[in-house]
């Protein structure tokens, strides 16, 4: 786990209620992303981090060959495959809300618990195999653990 | 693995806290939230016992007074609504929970799919048997906030009508509505405050989403043919006055029958084209000389002011051409918002003082001309002579808002006005509006007036604006209107409110949140009903 710019979580937390408008987090501006598509955005990841998309299929615990189609364009994520990615990917808070909002997904929601619990870990960087340890012992649904 | 556990209990302390009832949190795990309005939230859950997705509405019940009545929402049953299933309470908060309904929202599937006419009447009519389900209740349910995200188109095509939120039953004789809820575009006149909304509401929000259907907008497009049929049952939807409507759902439907057999949807590039081919057969005839009969001069009527002009002929649907005296017979409804005309209220009412440019009436002597008109709907002008509304027989509704008006003498020469919207018009003194005796509505809201006594007694008036006055008191208030019944206070300040106690019939205020308590207050142990808006 990246010890880096730590918040506890009640910090955290706090801080994110504090946000009396909580319309901020789903704010969405959709014509903005009307013409980039989900594969474009995970292909231009890849390119800018010189990364194969091989390497993040496998990091998000996804299957390959329904990687491959999220890849290619063939089919479109759900909102925990794209939560998935962005842990492969690295992601922070703001670049999985991007990305949610590419995939046309709903945003991350603090005032729900298993959202807020994926929002800690990703802002500070926990892997996704610790988050599913941590949603398990919160005896929320894992990432990936049921589709819609 | 000890600093997991430390996140874990770190989360377990904050959720402990939750507003949520414990019980839903129980029952079901919050996936995601859908939307998020003042108090008021909706989440995609699912059922930890045998993890079915369903959604769920949780409201704020302070910030949001009006919960939606899951009793009556048990009570419809219709394949075109989804099922309710149990709801959740605890002193903060209320969770409903319903049947999520698998599909696309219709402004998602409209906009991947080219509806062809036939498409749009058969999904029309498919919504008029779910509408008259819910209008043919008892009590009637009216829906109220009918626009396409509202509508979920299944896999099978059938569709869904969600989220009755801000559905009510309607109360026989009750004179006025509860609040403004709903969206904006689709939402009729009366919703936005003066009068009880009934089924007709929802017609007129089902002829918006009609036209929304065929040209892709919600709001009136001159540019786009629409077949003739269609368009007539878009306009008696969205008549002003709820009378001028479809009287119900089953009349809407039966009109439908008859529309798509010949129409078609077309484009605006070939209205253009059609257009353009036209001028360059009118251009090639003018070279023989054949219409020059045309050129002739002939007597026209004038109109001194050229965007009051443009407001007849969008009424009439007569763009162009001169004007005769048959057509300003027909003219009975003007709009007029800035420097634009509309050919109806609901264009005009989703204008906005702060997007649009000031217009340049001066004069309304225009309106003379104008013998038949009722309604007359104008908005952020200069400073304008009002002298040509005396005397017009027919006129009843005057709404004249954001400018200086020369005064209201010749306003309260209008024999039968019964609504006067007189807001932001630098008013010092409206008492000569008392000439007036079937004045139901007075809104003098944002004037120069600080007492009441600039008002005068109106005995006859029902609805009554007083946003954004400052005043020191109100203590005359039931001897100047002592019928009134509903009274809008927003971003007003009374210093002393007690008189509005004494008003015999008053049913409801209408107040911001920061004067609710105030308000609350003073109401408190009667039948009053206090109406929080946002603005």
């Amino acid at each position: 786990m990246a010890d880096t710019n730590r918040i506890s979580t009640d910090e955290l937390l706090a801080l994110l209620f504090k946000e009396r408008n909580l319309e901020h987090f789903l704010q969405r501006n959709e014509s903005a992303y009307l013409t980039a598509s989900f594969s474009d955005y995970l292909n231009n990841w890849c390119r800018q981090h010189l990364e194969v998309p091989e390497q993040v299929i496998r990091r998000a615990n996804l299957e390959k060959s329904y990687g491959h189609q999220l890849f290619s364009g063939k089919r479109n994520p759900s909102r925990d495959t794209v939560l998935q990615l962005a842990f492969a990917m690295r992601a922070d808070l703001p670049q999985a809300q991007e990305m949610l909002r590419v995939a046309r997904r709903s945003p991350l929601y603090p005032r729900i618990k298993r959202d807020a619990a994926i929002i800690y870990c990703l802002h500070n960087h926990i892997s996704l195999v610790d988050t599913q340890i941590i949603l398990q012992d919160l005896e929320l649904p894992l990432l990936g653990g049921r589709e819609k | 693995m000890n600093e997991l556990k430390r996140i874990v209990a770190d989360m377990e302390s904050v959720f402990a806290e939750s507003s949520y009832p414990k019980d839903f949190l129980a029952d079901y795990d919050q996936m995601e939230c859908l939307a998020s309005h003042t108090g008021r939230e909706t989440f995609l859950v699912q059922r930890k016992a045998d993890g079915e997705t369903a959604i769920a509405t949780c409201y704020d019940r302070a910030a949001f007074p009006l919960c939606p009545d899951i009793r009556l929402l048990r009570e419809l049953s219709h394949p075109g609504l989804p099922h309710y299933y149990e709801e959740y309470r605890n002193e903060k908060m209320l969770c409903v929970v319903r049947e999520y309904i698998e599909g696309e929202p219709l402004n998602v599937y409209a906009r991947d799919r080219q509806l062809s006419i036939g498409d749009i009447v058969s999904l029309a009519k498919r919504l008029c048997d779910i509408l008259q389900s819910l209008h043919g209740h008892v009590p009637p349910v009216v829906h109220r906030d009918i626009k396409p995200e509202n509508i979920i188109v299944r896999p099978s095509g059938d569709i869904v009508l969600i989220d009755f939120d801000i559905a009510r039953a309607v109360k026989e004789g009750s004179g006025t509505d509860t609040v403004f809820f709903g969206t904006k575009g689709y939402a009729p006149p009366e919703q936005y405050g003066f009068g009880q909304t009934d089924s007709r509401a929802d017609i007129y929000a089902f002829g918006v989403l009609l036209r929304w259907l065929v040209t892709g907008s919600a709001r009136v497009n001159g540019n786009i043919a629409i077949d003739s049929d269609m368009q007539r049952i878009i306009d008696r939807c969205t008549a002003f006055a709820p009378e001028q409507r479809f009287s119900d759902v089953g009349e809407v439907k039966r009109a439908l029958e008859g529309v798509g057999r010949r129409g078609r949807r077309v484009s605006i590039k070939a209205v253009l084209a059609l257009a353009l081919s036209a001028v360059l057969l009118l251009g090639a005839g003018f070279a023989v000389g054949r219409y020059t009969d045309w050129l002739k001069p002939v007597p026209r009527i004038a109109f001194q002011e050229p965007l009051i002009e443009l407001a007849a002929r969008l009424w009439i649907g007569r763009e162009s051409g001169p004007l005769t005296e048959e057509d300003l017979a027909q003219v009975t409804q003007l709009y007029i918002f800035g420097d634009q005309a509309f050919d109806g209220f609901e264009s005009f009412n989703q204008c906005d003082v702060a997007t649009s440019a000031q217009g340049p009436i001066r004069t309304l002597d225009d309106l003379q001309l104008l013998r038949n008109l009722e309604e007359v709907h104008i908005a952020h002008q200069g400073y304008v002579d009002t002298a040509g509304l005396a005397g017009l027989p027919k006129l009843y509704t005057v709404e004249l808002k954001h400018m200086r008006l020369s005064g209201v003498a010749a306003i309260a020469d209008v024999p039968g006005l019964k609504h006067a919207v007189l807001f932001c018009d630098g008013l010092s003194d409206v008492t000569a509006l008392e000439r007036c005796p079937w004045l139901e509505t007075l809104d003098i809201g944002l004037n120069d007036i600080a007492s009441l006594n600039q008002v005068g007694s109106h005995p006859n008036v029902r609805n009554l604006g007083l946003m954004w006055l400052e005043l020191d008191n109100v203590d005359d208030i039931a001897q100047r209107f002592p019928k009134a019944k509903n009274v809008m206070l927003q971003h007003g300040n009374i210093r002393e409110m007690s008189g509005l106690k004494a008003l015999p019939n008053l049913e409801a205020v209408w107040v911001l949140s920061e004067q609710a308590d105030a308000v609350s207050a003073l109401f408190e142990g009667t039948d009053v009903q206090i109406n929080v808006t946002e603005n």
